[in-house]
């Protein structure tokens, strides 16, 4: 008898293992101390289906300790790799290693130079365009200053009918800080809106940057500055701070929110959409945010990577295949 | 049995090679566990140094490059808040500030987007080749604010010295008016390029710099090496992996440098470790032989010193097995050897005790038969001599009578002796001429006699009754129908007594003589009881060297020699022993 539910157990085992030929799946993030990359990746290997073995690499910040991790798969490389660079510069090297043992590769969040995409036909690219960060961040503050581009509202504090602005810019030669200070002006001017820019300032993405650099501006341009862009949620964040000590904002019930229609305030937009941006806009003190939608781009890596790997059909695919390209909107995010 | 032992290893042989399959065992396993052990770690090892050595040239070049990166921005950052055309003395300035913090930093241009110079602190550069290459790259990569363009020789300044150069897109001003352009930067990169060189990375060892195109940005060296290693580099991405370079083994570790698309590739010089593993397996392998035959020494030792008292013991008993029970063996060894030996001496000993008694028991056995045999008296020979004194005394012939009985009585007295069994000599002869005096009387004058004895043998001693018989084959078969003549002779050889009696007669064959003697010397009993009886009477007190040889001349006499071994004890004076 014991012989036979022997053979049992085996024959459920080798049904269980011929059903479950599990696919191996190599996540690589530049560095899970970054909370947002961190929850990124979790979405994903919680998200992705079951028959599928994900192993996570974090890379903390050092493209030489990815090297590394991608060179102990190439000798039995997985079924396909995910991949978020540390150096999208060295793109390159991570394609041609993979084209070489014929993996799959799916970038996302860092974009490599689109000459290293065309590299390979099994290369893929998931993200949001930079671009659009800034784009959204025009269109979410302008409205504040009226309708009409030229008969701009009591927000125009001078009345002059043009938007005088700072910028603070995040670490500069960084693409993002680049492109986003870059196109928050231009899309202005789609708009149709006059912008005048007071300052460029650089944060290095960082708060206490911020801080310093308000603190410093606020002498010269606080009676002129109508509004405040930030590349990201921190910097703006950081200025807040300085901007509630001048009392450009006043919670005067002491409810700790600003209550906009009663309480002094000061248009501050960021982009990114974290936590703390998310309690400051509902706080009432960052008007708003704009945020790149690390859920749907989870969901568009996992359907991208069974579609690759042929567990899906291509029309089940979800998203628009942009020639290896996997576009996902940002959203913008106000109270 | 010795076939057996010879087909099946000794004692010797199994310990012998019993050790030394061990011990071979033992090193073999030992060796092998070491030498793999060792070369597994030290090829890890090195490949971990290998690797370190690489991420910290790439450390040291994307600290020096990031420093690069940030001077680019800084100028962007301030040139932004400038106006090119109005502002041009301040920019000035700038380049020159910036080059007296950053003294690396040697030359500065700005290129408008046509590659026309706006700005230079370098006369000596104009727009043309240079200009064109850094606008070519940013055209190619819109996307990267910084171009690597890469080092080259700066023949402008009077160092002649090695300069990275760097070109980056730039933001700027003119006249009130957005535009862009190149901010073009050589460096002085013989710090960090003097810093790599200095790095150990053995005989050989050098380190290359590829672009994303495989060009040839740096090399540390320029030898015969260098091709090679260009091939191989150009070849890989990414990683680590060891290679045979010419005639030397080298460790290739490939890295990306951050924001350059450039790999740095570092080639190690692994071959003395990678050596090392040989040498410690040709060390080993000595070992190994030493004590090998350090071993086969001992253990030959061991087993010859544990086997030779074995095979002493075991020559010994074969010749016990054939017979020779005469010599007791001392064996020096093992206890249990010795234990083994004492008793098998001891049995040895017990056996030639036992088989001596039962030699002796014989003897003593066959002299009892002899003795009866030599006092029988053959009752004939009574019968007769009483007849004929009966005879004598009827024809009343008293002389004879008495002459007869006095024979007769001496012949008997002499016959007792009172229990002797050696006489002397002149005793013997008395009882012969006693027994012919007797038959004489009885045969009336059928024959005559004499005696020829060396008077020197008188005192002798020898075995009583040994002449009688002779006589009384002469007298019986020997004598022909005619009166015949019978000798008694005596005399000494160097060690031996000889006796003989001869007869006149026919004489006998030669078959005759062989036909008696296989008689005398045969077991079975039969006719000749007398002669027999002598020779087995001499043989048995006497040894081999005692004998009977008969010899006839036909138709002249016929003579029985007796032959005896002069003994000490028969000499004259010696102790009468028995």
């Amino acid at each position: 008898m014991k012989w036979i539910s022997c053979a049992a157990a085996l024959a459920v085992f080798l049904l269980m293992s011929c059903t479950e030929a599990s696919l191996e799946v190599a996540v690589f993030s530049y560095n899970n101390q970054d909370p947002f990359i961190a929850r990124h990746v979790e979405q994903i290997i919680s998200i992705a289906p079951e028959n599928f073995e994900i192993e996570l690499f974090d890379a903390s910040n050092s493209q030489i300790i990815q090297n590394e991790q991608i060179e102990s798969l190439l000798s039995s490389p997985p079924d396909l790799v995910i991949i978020n660079p540390v150096d999208r510069t060295a793109a390159y090297t991570i394609i041609n290693s993979f084209k070489a043992t014929g993996t799959p590769v799916i970038f996302f969040n860092r974009e490599p130079l689109p000459q290293d995409l065309d590299l390979w036909d099994q290369v893929y690219y998931i993200g949001a365009r930079a671009t659009q960060s800034a784009e959204l961040q025009a269109e979410l503050i302008s409205p504040l200053f009226g309708e009409n581009p030229d008969d701009l509202n009591e927000y125009d504090l001078n009345g002059d009918d043009v938007i005088q602005a700072i910028i603070l810019k995040g670490e500069p030669g960084h693409q993002d800080a680049e492109i986003r200070t870059r196109v928050v002006q231009e899309h202005f001017a789609e708009l149709g809106y006059r912008l005048e820019v007071l300052s460029v300032e650089s944060a290095n993405w960082n708060g206490d940057e911020a801080y310093q650099k308000i603190d410093a501006l606020l002498p010269v341009y606080g009676e002129r500055m109508e509004v405040i862009l930030s590349n990201n949620d921190v910097m703006a964040i950081g200025a807040i701070r300085r901007l509630r000590q001048a009392g450009y904002f006043q919670d005067l019930n002491d409810d700790g929110m600003i209550d906009r229609a009663n309480e002094p305030w000061f248009p501050v937009v960021g982009i990114d959409g974290i936590d703390a941006a998310a309690e400051s806009i509902n706080a009432g003190y960052l008007y708003g945010s704009v945020r790149n939608d690390s859920a749907t781009m989870s969901r568009a890596i996992v359907e991208l990577m069974e579609v690759i790997l042929g567990t899906r059909d291509g029309d089940q695919f979800g998203f628009t295949l942009d020639n290896r390209y996997v576009w996902i909107d940002y959203l913008p995010y106000t109270r | 049995m010795r076939a057996i032992s010879k087909s099946r290893t000794s004692i010797r042989q199994k310990i012998f090679f019993s050790s030394l399959l061990l011990i071979i065992t033992a090193l073999l396993l030992s060796a092998t566990i070491y030498i793999v052990f060792f070369a597994g770690t030290s090829r890890r090892l090195v490949q971990q140094l290998a690797r370190e050595i690489n991420k910290q040239i790439v450390f040291n070049y994307e600290q020096y490059l990031g420093s690069v990166v940030e001077t680019g921005n800084f100028l962007q950052d301030a040139i932004i808040s400038l106006d090119i055309a109005e502002d041009r003395e301040q920019i000035i300035e700038l380049f020159v500030r910036n080059s007296e913090i950053k003294r690396d930093l040697v030359t500065k241009v700005i290129f408008d987007a046509s590659g026309e110079v706006i700005l230079s602190d370098s006369p000596g550069i104009q727009s043309g080749e240079l200009s064109r290459r850094a606008l070519g790259r940013a055209a190619a990569n819109p996307e990267l604010n910084h171009f690597f363009i890469g080092p080259s020789i700066n023949r402008r300044v009077s160092r002649n010295s090695e300069v990275l150069i760097v070109a980056r897109s730039l933001d700027f001003f003119r006249e009130d008016a957005a535009d862009g352009g190149i901010l073009y930067l050589e460096f002085d990169s013989s710090a960090i390029t003097t810093l790599s060189r200095n790095t150990n990375l053995g005989d050989a060892g050098h380190l290359l710099i590829l672009d994303d195109g495989n060009n040839l940005m740096y090399q540390s060296v320029n030898d015969r090496y260098s091709a090679e290693s260009y091939r191989i580099a150009a070849e890989r991405f990414i990683g680590g992996f060891p290679v045979r370079l010419l005639d030397q083994n080298m460790y290739v570790n490939i890295n990306t440098l951050a924001n350059t698309r450039w790999r740095l590739v570092t080639i190690n010089n692994i071959d003395e470790v990678t050596q090392t593993p040989l040498q410690i397996s040709a060390v080993v392998l000595v070992v190994f032989i030493i004590s090998l035959l350090l071993t086969a020494l001992a253990a030959g030792l061991v087993s010859f010193r544990i086997s030779r008292p074995i095979n002493l013991l075991i020559n010994y008993m074969e010749r016990v097995e054939e017979g020779e029970f005469f010599e007791t063996i001392s064996v020096e060894g093992q206890k249990e050897i010795v234990a083994l030996a004492d008793s098998f001496n001891h049995m040895i000993t017990r056996i030639r005790g036992l088989m001596t008694r039962l030699v002796e028991q014989q003897r003593d056995k066959r002299k009892t038969e002899l003795r009866a045999l030599q006092n029988q008296i053959n009752p004939h020979f009574l019968y007769n001599t009483l007849d004929s004194i009966v005879w004598l005394a009827e024809h009343k012939r008293e002389q004879d009578v008495i002459t007869t009985v006095v024979a007769l009585a001496k012949f008997f007295r002499i016959s007792i002796s009172r229990g002797a069994n050696f006489i002397p000599v002149e005793t013997e002869l008395e009882h012969a001429l006693n027994y012919l005096t007797i038959q004489q009387i009885r045969y009336v004058e059928r024959f005559s006699h004499r005696f020829e004895i060396d008077p020197e043998m008188m005192r002798y001693r020898v075995m009583k009754l040994i002449l009688q018989p002779l006589l009384e084959n002469a007298i019986h078969h020997g004598l022909g129908d005619e009166p015949g003549d019978i000798v008694l002779r005596g005399w000494l050889g160097e060690s031996m007594m000889y006796f003989s009696v001869s007869n006149s007669g026919y004489g006998i064959t030669e078959a005759k003589i062989r036909e008696i003697d296989e008689k005398m010397r045969g077991k079975e009993d039969g006719h000749g009881v007398g002669l027999r009886n002598v020779f087995q009477r001499l043989r048995l007190y006497y040894g081999e060297e005692a004998d009977i040889r008969i010899s006839s001349i036909p138709d002249e006499e016929t003579t029985v020699t007796l032959e005896i071994p002069l003994r000490p004890e028969d000499r004259p004076g010696s102790e009468v022993d028995e």
